[in-house]
């Protein structure tokens, strides 16, 4: 008899929102985590006393509101700060642009470089926020045929909206609204950030929708932190997922999916331990779940070859630090200023972006790349020491794989390009970073099991969403081998801390569980 | 099922409530994104709806049925479209120099948009149903 209704591997936000959900609903459930802390890639940690780092994911603003209202996360201790301004992005000629919570002081800022994309702005904010109110239902619900989504667009206003989400590249679509190259810079981050592809690449425009998605506080396409770091949204989760009657328990890997009569019927702990459950739920992508824990011959074949070809290509690395005070700005030389409370974006045109990325195509780390980086301690002094700072920034291009040499062997190199792109805006950054880590795609896939270092378990690129992700024919978390599911990211609707792949996948479940009595 | 109610005042007594929400060609005039009612008979009649969702329009026939009427106090009707059905109620009471309504909207979608649908409505109705509320206070009020 199984011990469990469930278990789920991986104590990523997603297997514990689906551990949550399933608990609440009255399974036992039980979370396997290899790691000595839960969270997966949403973690905070200390690698010198007194900073928390967001060792990967370094900002909330995607994850649902209402599994942060159903699991009561509030109560176990999340606590978003919309910070403000949300985006700084300095230029080498010593202009900047501040993208504030106002429309009208964003307006007025985007009017330094355009008067015609001042203009264009408000109706640009419009057209995301129209398009949210038509993506928000698809989130917190399996995938639908894609051909019959494609149905609901007749008439050439659906379109033209067709064209430009699923179709065009992110540059494209920018240049259809903007002029400057500046403006078009400043939004062109959120089009490409972990994906590997440039911004003239067809499908990046979808990106850029995917990262507007975002609501906090009631407000839309925005960003914060999570007060003392990422990691405590998924402390909340697992203790939400314990007062449900879950059971997580860390340090405790899992190595192999047990299958029994071509039914997944529990799993094998990398201490030899065999836990028995009704299903199976993998928060982990699909690469790793098929290819390392379920036994070759519990699938096809040609199920198989498909998930070898999924593209899990690591876009970008960590790279984070201690430091004992705060860049100063050339073109904001105010320290602190406001300018340090939110993102700040290191990218100087969209043709830079792209020639980063003509590097990384073929196998290089970028010798300029774009950073885009946070100093929460900041807005949130719980993070640092008195008078001391935390630093992330997300460096892109790194490729999966480098052409010549290991990223064990680079770090050092890619530290002082990041360190020397940071110097071009802060001359004295390298004065006041006292420690630092870089993490790269290969430790992103061996410390979190992010397969090539993709932190979207796979691109969320068009011919990988909705019904067609993980893989087309199998997008409603039930896996060929019965019992299997899959939670994680890897599932519609896709990457980030949104939490919306283990709440689907736990609803899923729940019907399945039903229907076994 | 994604459902949505108000309960709001007209300054206008029952009887002419009553009269006003029984009918449903102004019943349907009411409602938001009816573009066009046409009554069939006493019971039934034909709405052609037009739902936005985000920056696409969906055109709806939907017919309607009345499948309760208790004068004065209470009316349910039942309405059907290819992808959704909806049902009505209307509850009046009397109240200090008005009338008390209550208004529920429940909607089911059909077909394989159905979930996208019920979500897309679940975040909708109640914006939808205090907006019949804002025009029943207007048309009577008026």
């Amino acid at each position: 008899m199984a011990e469990f209704d469930a278990v789920v591997i991986g104590a990523g936000h997603n297997g514990l929102v689906t551990a949550g959900y399933l608990a609440k609903a009255g399974a036992r459930v039980i979370v396997l985590e290899r790691r000595g802390i839960v969270g997966g890639a949403c973690v905070t940690e200390e690698p010198w006393p007194g900073f928390r780092i967001n060792t990967f994911a370094y900002v909330c603003g995607l994850l649902r509101p209402q599994i942060v209202e159903d699991l009561t996360l509030g109560t176990f201790g999340y606590e978003p700060i919309l910070y403000d301004p949300q985006y700084f992005i300095p230029f080498p000629d010593g202009r900047s642009l501040l993208l504030w919570l106002d429309e009208d002081k964003t307006t007025a800022e985007i009017a330094k470089f355009s008067k015609e994309d001042a203009r264009a702005y408000p109706k640009y904010t419009a057209f995301w926020n129209e398009v949210l109110e038509l993506v928000e239902p698809t989130l917190m619900a399996p995938p639908v045929p894609i051909a019959d989504l494609f149905g609901m667009f007749s008439g050439p206003e659906a379109e033209r909206l067709l064209r430009d989400l699923f179709l065009m590249s992110a540059k494209d679509f920018l240049d259809e609204w903007f002029e400057s190259d500046e403006v078009k810079a400043a939004f062109t981050t959120q089009a490409v950030i972990g994906t590997f592809l440039g911004p003239s690449a067809p499908g990046t425009a979808y990106v850029l929708g995917h990262h507007s998605i975002g609501v906090l506080e009631g407000r839309r396409e925005v960003w914060g932190y999570a007060r003392g770091g990422m990691g405590r949204i998924a402390e909340a989760m697992s203790k939400a997922a314990q007062h449900f009657g879950a059971v997580v328990r860390t340090d405790a890997g899992v190595v192999r999916v047990l299958v029994e009569d071509g039914r997944a019927v529990g799993v094998e702990t990398d201490r030899g331990e065999r836990i028995r459950a009704k299903v199976v739920a993998s928060s982990l992508d699909p690469k790793q779940t098929f290819l390392k824990l379920v036994p070759p011959d519990a699938v096809e074949p040609d199920f198989l070859h498909r998930v070898r070809r999924i593209r899990t290509r690591g876009a970008a690395l960590k790279f984070n630090a201690a430091l004992d005070g705060l860049p100063t700005f050339r073109c904001l030389p105010e320290t602190p200023g406001p300018h340090h409370r939110g993102t700040v974006d290191m990218i100087p045109s969209i043709d830079y972006v792209e020639r980063a990325y003509d590097e990384a195509k073929y196998g290089a780390f970028s010798t300029h790349p774009f950073i885009e980086s946070q100093y929460q301690s900041v807005v949130d002094p719980s993070v640092a020491p008195p008078g001391k700072h935390t630093m992330s920034c997300f460096v892109q291009y790194a490729p999966s794989e480098l052409r010549s040499g290991s990223w064990d062997d680079f770090k050092p190199q890619a530290a002082e390009i990041v360190l020397d792109t940071i110097e071009e805006y802060a001359p004295n950054i390298r004065e006041v970073v006292t420690h630092s880590q870089v993490l790269t795609p290969e430790d992103i896939e061996r410390t979190i099991g992010m397969t090539g270092g993709n932190i979207f378990q796979g691109d969320i690129t068009p011919d990988q969403i909705f019904s067609f992700r993980p893989l087309p024919g199998w997008a409603n978390y039930r896996m060929p081998l019965p019992g299997l599911y899959l939670c994680g990211s890897a599932t519609h609707p896709g990457g980030g801390v949104l939490g919306a792949p283990g709440y689907n996948a736990a609803h899923v479940i729940l019907e399945d569980l039903k229907g076994e009595g | 099922m994604p459902e949505g109610t108000v309960a709001f005042e007209v300054r206008a007594p029952v009887d002419r409530v009553w009269s006003f929400l029984s009918d449903m060609q102004k019943v349907g005039s009411c409602v938001p994104g009816v573009q066009g009612v046409e009554v069939i008979d006493d019971r039934h009649s034909r709405w052609d709806l037009k739902v936005k969702i985000g920056p696409l329009s969906q055109q709806f026939v939907v017919m309607t049925e009345t499948l309760e009427q208790v004068p004065l106090s209470r009316g349910r009707f039942r309405g059907q479209s290819d992808n959704m059905e909806m049902l009505g109620t209307i509850e009046l009471s009397p109240a200090e120099n008005a009338t008390k309504v209550t208004y529920t909207m429940s909607v089911q979608a059909k077909g394989p948009l159905a979930r996208i649908m019920d979500n897309f409505m679940r975040s909708k109705l109640k914006a939808q149903t205090e907006e019949f509320a804002a025009n029943v206070k207007k048309a009577l009020e008026a």
